[in-house]
């Protein structure tokens, strides 16, 4: 019987740790249930197709919670949970891709993208869609640089490449995705009334 | 500066649109991850399953196996003639200068010279042994009895065996009743014939060590000791005669055993018991999906699914009517719920943790209320039991009988993958994680019996209740697991 007077509380971040420390299958299932969702969206970004994505997510939150002890509590645990996750994606991708490669901007053109009015409520999922659609180089930089907010250095070092090649790759595929936006009528060609401030307002 | 704010805004905007976005995994991820890093869970019930079996295949052997009753069985009256026997003795004595000395002659359907001949030869006298046996601790207290005794068994032998010219037999025979002037020599002579013929019948040896006399002691004897000196032993004493109390206390031991076989088809169903409606709705205040406060057996849609059971085990009559049993048994128990497909969405299940309720989020996408998609989903658990219990015979005569049986069955539950109702009812979530892995049913069973021979083939109805809901206490809505079965079983009446 459940009284009346009793709290109402959830399973907290401390307790979710201490509990996947001991190895609690309870508190592992709160910790996947419950990051699980924006992780795959972090995988999502990287991989090439869904599939990948959960195998990326499934590799790593094995890390997660096998090297769980390493957390000192010393940020965020789900930065912590993040970068683990990232580097996973990046090995990932280290297995089969190359990040040096250097497309023009008129692969675009060749890009199939179709050209829609999409309601507001879609826009995080179109924007992801759009940054999928970049190649996989200037894709891994994007996501790494302008969402994941790793600087060009580190980038540099996470890919194995040049921090100059990172900073290119960047400066391409914002100029792609761009690109891509507007065709895809998300955000207005710049110079118009409606740029990317108006967009995020 | 302009360049730069525009190259911050594009950053933050692709940042925000990224951090709203969420995708839910499909269920293999997490099974696969926590098959990674879950070590493999102990089966205990796999050991005892295997303890179980190995036990009841011993009983099963020890108890079924031929007792000496199947073999003294055989010693009744010979259907031979004497000259038949006398007949074939001289024509193996004959065909053969040494005795065939093999284990058949054990397993003959009577006791003949030959047997007792090949018991003999098989004696190998060894002087230190005989010494040692007939030293004082073989005393014999009334010499007069002992001679008296001793004589016609001599005179036995001497016709029997001696006669038949086998002249290793007559060697032995001769040497040993050469020397049998001494008490000690017939005693340890007796005492010799005596354990023989005790290993031929497959008997426990006697206590008392003065061997030939306690075998001459007994009542049978007394009265028959001429036995020895007819016909080649072709009458013989029953052995349950020779050890009435050893075979006596066998036998009813063993009578009083069963082993039983059933198979039960049956109706599996839950009781879903609405225990406190004030958790769910104070749930609901946090829930995901709040505003639900409908009850559990209105939301649910359930109907019964088809069950199984199936075990084994012993019966022990306590008394002509009463049988305590015991066994293993293996259950399937299921239902089905109606449901319906939707896209994934958040759920909550409130678990009560005594002093305060925890949520726990998770993914679901399957509703109990109308979605894009019906379909029916089956919960099913897999039991393995070890039923105690009792077994009333209230009525019987020699063919028909009909009883009343019952028993409680300690439970381990396994391969459980069930559904379970989120707390405000819409959605059903996976709850593996929340069955009770140890329970007990209660069994109630009726049947009408049938006997042929030892077999007595056993239909009723049964009834089956589990008394301690499918998932851990702390889950708020109690479900107990029910099955109506039809009992088909069989009952061996071990010897």
């Amino acid at each position: 019987m459940v009284g009346n007077n009793l709290q109402i509380t959830c399973m907290t971040e401390q307790s979710i740790i201490a509990g996947c420390l001991n190895n609690d299958p309870v508190a592992q299932r709160e910790l996947y249930n419950r990051y699980s969702p924006k992780m795959l969206s972090v995988c999502y970004r990287f991989a090439q197709n869904r599939e990948d994505a959960e195998d990326m997510l499934q590799e790593g939150f094995i890390r997660v919670f096998t090297q769980i002890s390493s957390f000192r509590n010393s940020g965020s645990f789900e930065g912590w949970i993040r970068r683990i996750i990232v580097h996973t994606c990046i090995n990932f991708l280290k297995k089969y891709k190359k990040f040096n490669e250097s497309l023009d901007l008129a692969y675009v053109t060749n890009v199939q993208v179709k050209e829609e009015t999409i309601p507001s409520i879609m826009f995080a999922r179109q924007v992801i869609e759009c940054i999928r659609l970049l190649p996989v180089g200037y894709r891994t930089v994007l996501n790494l640089y302008a969402i994941d907010g790793y600087s060009h250095k580190e980038i540099a070092v996470m890919l194995e490449i040049e921090e100059s090649t990172s900073r290119s790759q960047y400066t391409r595929a914002k100029a792609m995705l761009e690109a891509i936006l507007i065709k895809k009528k998300i955000i207005e060609k710049p110079g118009e009334v409606l740029t990317w401030t108006a967009a995020v307002q | 500066m302009n360049e730069k704010s525009h190259t911050n805004d594009f950053e933050r905007y692709l940042k925000d649109q990224a951090g709203e976005h969420r995708m839910y995994p499909s269920d293999h991820v997490w099974k696969n991850i926590r098959k990674k890093i879950q070590p493999p869970k102990k089966w205990p019930a796999l050991s005892a399953f295997t303890v179980l079996i190995i036990s009841a295949l011993v009983v099963g052997t020890v108890l079924n196996k031929p007792v000496p009753d199947a073999i003294t069985a055989n010693f009744h009256f010979s259907s031979q003639s004497a000259a038949n026997i006398t007949a074939e003795k001289t024509k193996s004595v004959a065909g053969s200068s040494k005795l065939d000395v093999t284990d058949e002659h054990y397993s003959v359907d009577q006791i003949t010279s030959n047997t007792i001949t090949t018991a003999i030869e098989n004696i190998k006298i060894n002087d230190a042994v005989a010494r040692q046996l007939t030293e004082p601790a073989i005393t014999v207290s009334d010499e007069t009895y002992l001679t008296s005794v001793a004589t016609p068994l001599k005179q036995a032998f001497d016709k029997n065996i001696v006669v038949e010219k086998s002249s290793d037999i007559a060697t032995i025979q001769k040497r040993s009743f050469a020397k049998a002037s001494t008490i000690n020599n017939i005693n340890y002579y007796l005492f010799d014939v005596e354990s023989r013929l005790r290993s031929i019948l497959n008997a426990p040896p006697s206590e008392n060590r003065s061997g030939g006399v306690a075998f001459f002691q007994s009542p049978y004897n007394n009265n028959d000791i001429n036995y020895f000196q007819g016909n080649d032993f072709k009458v013989g004493p029953r052995h349950s005669d020779l050890f009435p109390q050893a075979l006596e206390q066998i036998s009813k031991n063993a009578s009083r055993l069963d082993f039983r076989f059933y198979f039960t088809p049956s109706i599996s169903y839950r009781h879903l018991h609405e225990q406190n409606q004030s958790a769910p709705q104070d749930v609901n205040t946090v829930s995901l999906q709040s505003g639900s406060t409908v009850k559990p057996s209105s939301a649910i849609h359930q109907n019964p699914a088809i069950g199984y059971e199936t075990g084994f085990g012993i019966g022990y009559a306590l008394t002509k009517k009463f049988t305590l049993t015991g066994g293993f048994q293996f259950n399937i128990s299921q239902y089905k719920i109606d449901a319906f497909l939707y896209k994934d969405e958040p759920v909550v299940l409130t678990l009560d943790e005594g002093k305060f309720l925890s949520n726990i989020n998770t993914i679901s996408s399957l509703r109990s209320t109308p979605g894009s998609k019906p379909l029916t989903i089956k919960n099913r658990y897999y039991q393995i039991s070890m039923p105690i219990g009792l077994d009333w015979m209230a009525w019987n005569n020699d063919k028909v009988s009909w009883g009343i049986a019952g028993s409680l069955q300690p439970t381990y539950t396994f391969d459980k993958q069930p559904l379970i109702m989120s707390s405000n009812f819409k959605n059903y979530a996976d709850g593996s994680a929340y069955v009770r892995n140890w329970n007990v049913n209660a069994n109630l069973e009726s049947y009408f019996g049938y006997s042929t021979g030892s077999y007595r083939w056993q239909i009723g109805p049964q009834i089956r209740y589990q008394l301690l809901p499918s998932l851990v206490d702390k889950y708020p809505n109690r479900e107990y697991l029910l099955n109506y079965g039809l009992k088909i079983g069989v009952v061996k009446q071990l010897k």
